[in-house]
């Protein structure tokens, strides 16, 4: 029992890991709308909206990772 | 490890964060009339109305703005007709200037020629006049050297012959005379 | 340092479940009791709005509201879809309002899994009785596309769509408020006053409303995949 809740604990800690990969995707995409920004000053506003859904679609990944890691922490369905 | 047993035991006595159960599916109906209800009356009676004022009042300004249009247009072929009426009136004036300019003159000269021909008239009649006038003199003359004759005639027969009375008989006729001549 | 979803009031028993008034459900209670009244004063309202509104009037802002919120449906559903811009009015309000609730102490009803799976159910009954509606035969086919083999891929890919719309907005929430609920728990009484203000700023007002958006936005997009012609 409390092995299995030290690894849910562990496994938690390692599933919001997955942030990582969320991060470094939406640096780069905010690094690709800032060039283009640059470029191209006047689309500014379409760039950002664009930038704002892909950002948040490439949060995904990390959320599902957060969710996992509450489940393991707070509902865990191992230990029932 | 103990504490964390007891955040896990209170949850599960107090209340949840995630949960997949019956009690779920209960709550998941709830939530679901709830956000219904609420998003059907925001869409109803919030977004609707405004949308239709928001749409009434494009349509009343597009309104506007073609009569704007119109009344411009209106008012700028008005302003053509004026300004080709201007013309217009602007040749006409000129026209009846001219037509005046000549009427008038043909008059001048009509009454300068009768005025000449009355002045003319005028002096004929004036140089009968003073004709007529010279000869009623003559006559007048003449008749008062008659009468002047008889005068002395009459004197010379009434007075003496005395030299001296002659004499002033004399200068005096003559000096009645000379009145005589000088009043005619 | 208790973020649990609390309930209050218990309502009746299926199986051995008791299902009860959540904190949340509270929540969205008031939610909707104040909307109500916003919307009620704002129905009687409308019968005075001036042609031009000052700036900074209750008027002003909800003609920017619904404008933008018309531009959004045109630009991103099409002029044929674009009535449902009243519908998402309502859901970007709900949600708005539900991810600034937090900043009055309520428990937002966004950090709820049922009130985000709910939200995303809507989504997804739209985005397929849409398609149905607006693209008969077209809209089958799509499921065989690029060859029959893809039939179960294509199904789970739709299936998935509502879990990511409901995922999306409940992680992003709950995170923010658990951080909130940690640092109140971590920083000593004095210390509460002011601090927790930045992340208040950041975690409700700005991911809030950026949530709000994208959960509309997303759900637009679905709609319009599925339900236009324009393009399959």
């Amino acid at each position: 029992m409390d092995s299995v809740l030290a690894m849910s604990a562990l496994a938690a800690g390692i599933a919001v890991l997955t942030a990582a990969g969320a991060g470094i995707g939406q640096g780069f995409a905010t690094g690709k709308a800032v060039e283009a920004i640059a470029r191209q000053p006047e689309a500014r506003g379409s760039i950002m909206s664009t930038l704002l859904i892909g950002a948040a679609v490439a949060e995904t990944t990390a959320i599902y990772g957060f969710v996992i890691a509450l489940l393991l922490l707070f509902v865990n369905p191992l230990i029932k | 490890m103990g504490s964390f047993l007891f955040i896990l035991e209170a949850a599960e006595l107090n209340g949840r964060i995630l949960g997949f159960d019956i009690e779920f599916l209960m709550e998941l109906g709830i939530q679901w009339l709830n956000t219904l209800i609420l998003t059907l009356f925001l869409a109803k009676f919030l977004y609707k109305p405004i949308k239709t004022f928001m749409v009434k009042r494009a349509e009343r300004i597009s309104k506007q703005l073609n009569a704007a249009g119109d009344a411009e247009r209106n008012a700028l072929s008005m302003k053509a007709d004026y300004d080709v009426k201007l013309r217009d009136i602007e040749q006409e004036r000129v026209s009846v200037l001219h037509a005046a300019n000549l009427q008038a003159k043909e008059k001048m000269e009509q009454i300068i020629t009768e005025a000449r021909r009355e002045a003319d008239k005028i002096r004929a009649r004036m140089r009968k006049d003073i004709e007529m006038e010279q000869e009623r003199a003559k006559a007048d003359m003449k008749r008062e050297l008659i009468d002047l004759s008889f005068l002395l005639a009459g004197r010379f027969t009434t007075a003496s012959l005395d030299r001296q009375a002659q004499d002033t008989l004399i200068a005096e006729t003559i000096s009645e005379l000379g009145d005589i001549k000088w009043l005619t | 340092m208790d973020f649990t979803n609390h309930r209050i009031w218990p309502l009746f028993t299926i199986k051995g479940h008791t299902v009860y008034i959540t904190e949340s459900i509270f929540a969205t209670w008031i939610i909707m009791a104040v909307l109500f009244i916003f919307t009620i004063a704002a129905r009687y309202k409308i019968n005075s709005f001036k042609e031009r509104p000052a700036a900074g009037s209750i008027q002003n802002l909800l003609e920017l509201a619904v404008e933008s919120m018309h531009n959004m449906a045109e630009s991103n559903l099409g002029k044929r879809l674009s009535w449902l811009g009243g519908y998402f009015f309502g859901v970007f309000a709900f949600i708005l309002a539900c991810n600034y609730s937090s900043l009055f102490k309520l428990r937002p009803p966004t950090t709820d899994f049922a009130t985000t799976l709910a939200l995303a159910l809507n989504t997804f009954f739209l985005i397929h009785v849409l398609g149905l509606v607006y693209r008969k035969g077209e809209y089958l086919k799509d499921y065989f596309k690029p060859i029959f083999v893809f039939l179960p891929t294509n199904i789970i890919g739709e299936l998935s769509r509502p879990v990511s719309l409901s995922f999306r907005l409940f992680g992003n929430i709950l995170g923010g408020f658990i951080m909130l609920e940690l640092l109140y728990a971590s920083l000593p009484a004095v210390f509460r006053i002011a601090i927790p203000d930045i992340f208040h700023f950041y975690e409700d007002i700005f991911i809030g409303a950026l949530q709000a958006f994208i959960f509309c936005v997303l759900s637009m997009t679905f709609i319009k995949e599925k339900a236009s012609e324009e393009e399959a």
